[in-house]
């Protein structure tokens, strides 16, 4: 009963979050983890951040990470239930409005509105990365790892899976 | 690299078309490390030649504004313009049931093996390496706007609101986005 109260609090505030979540679900990540973590202690902070690397080393799609909170709630029924919250409501959206927005793809005002957003959610990727780095970055090494993936990644043609090779590596040497 | 004036494949009739898009959001899904964007890319443009170098950039920087995870909204778009509503939910499909099996074993395991030193080192080199990744697909974004210095003024200010100051996502944009679209529009005449 208090599982099911709490799973049903969770979907609420993840389909909500879903709706918030311009520019990517990363833009949301405070606001989540101030609700899972600080708020209702259903996750501690280092799971919410290990399930974070979980979620960018796994093969699949990054905001897989808020199944894992609701598996944390409600086993296999809340992953689901979470994964579908944050699915369903930006992608009901994004349904309706990716029709329009193809039917008008020469209109002044689409292209107007297109441009001027454009910017903003540029700057709104470097802000989930600058909060990333904030909660990863925790020594010089781990600040070095992030510095030349980053460097690397724009500079050359190298696969990304050996950019988390190493530093897992780095991990398993203890020096993360 | 793909031209101008590589052809657009169309899309393959009724339950091979479904098919079609369910294996290749299920392949962009599960190459999906370091973005799952950089894979969409080669395996809409450059591979299958389902959309345009053009179409691909709206259809993402229309797809990255809406709220919601980029890629299942780029799913929900392409699919519905290839096969309407059932096309839409087989692209979904492909993005979201394998890969949640994948997580969900992830994270059984984690129950087992995350009280490791080990285990807690590797996945804390992984973060600081993912947090690169996040400012380089920031940067690439960037490079079809150079030398726009108001445009660059709109994204800044959307960094140290959203970045620095920590505040509302939805005063950030009430504030910043009229402005920055008007600006558009006028230059647009």
């Amino acid at each position: 009963m208090k599982e099911s109260g709490a799973l049903f609090q969770l979907v609420v505030q993840f389909a909500l979050l879903s709706l918030l979540a311009f520019g990517g679900v990363n833009v949301v990540l405070p606001e989540a983890h101030r609700f899972v973590v600080d708020v209702h202690h259903w996750v501690t902070d280092q799971e919410f951040a290990d399930f974070f690397a979980i979620a960018q080393a796994a093969p699949g799609p990054n905001f897989l990470m808020f199944a894992l909170f609701g598996w944390k709630v409600a086993g296999i029924f809340g992953a689901l239930a979470a994964a579908l919250a944050i699915i369903v409501p930006a992608g009901t959206l994004a349904f309706i409005v990716g029709g329009i927005w193809h039917r008008f793809r020469n209109a002044r005002w689409r292209r107007a509105v297109q441009a001027g957003l454009a910017p903003i959610t540029i700057g709104l990727v470097f802000s989930s990365g600058f909060v990333l780095c904030v909660a990863a970055d925790h020594n010089w090494v781990t600040f070095a790892i992030t510095a030349a993936t980053a460097i690397l990644a724009l500079t050359s043609e190298i696969n990304p899976l050996w950019f988390f090779l190493g530093a897992g590596v780095l991990g398993v040497l203890g020096l993360t | 690299m793909t031209s101008e004036h590589t052809q657009i494949a169309a899309p393959r009739e009724g339950i091979d078309g479904l098919v079609d898009l369910y294996v290749a959001f299920l392949q962009i899904s599960l190459s999906g490390f370091g973005g799952a964007i950089n894979w969409a890319h080669r395996a809409l443009v450059e591979k299958r030649h389902w959309m345009s170098d053009e179409d691909f950039t709206e259809t993402l920087s229309l797809c990255q504004f809406l709220p919601g995870p980029n890629i299942v909204n780029f799913a929900m778009c392409l699919g519905q313009r290839q096969h309407g509503i059932a096309g839409a939910l087989a692209a979904l499909a492909g993005v979201v049931a394998v890969p949640f099996f994948v997580f969900i074993a992830l994270g059984a395991l984690y129950t087992s093996f995350g009280g490791i030193a080990i285990v807690h080192g590797i996945l804390s080199g992984i973060s600081a390496a993912a947090a690169g990744f996040v400012i380089t697909v920031a940067v690439r974004l960037t490079r079809p706007h150079r030398r726009q210095p108001i445009a660059a003024l709109f994204g800044a200010a959307a960094f140290i609101g959203m970045g620095l100051l920590k505040l509302p996502l939805l005063l950030v944009l009430a504030v910043l986005a009229p402005p920055s679209i008007a600006f558009a529009w006028v230059r647009s005449r």
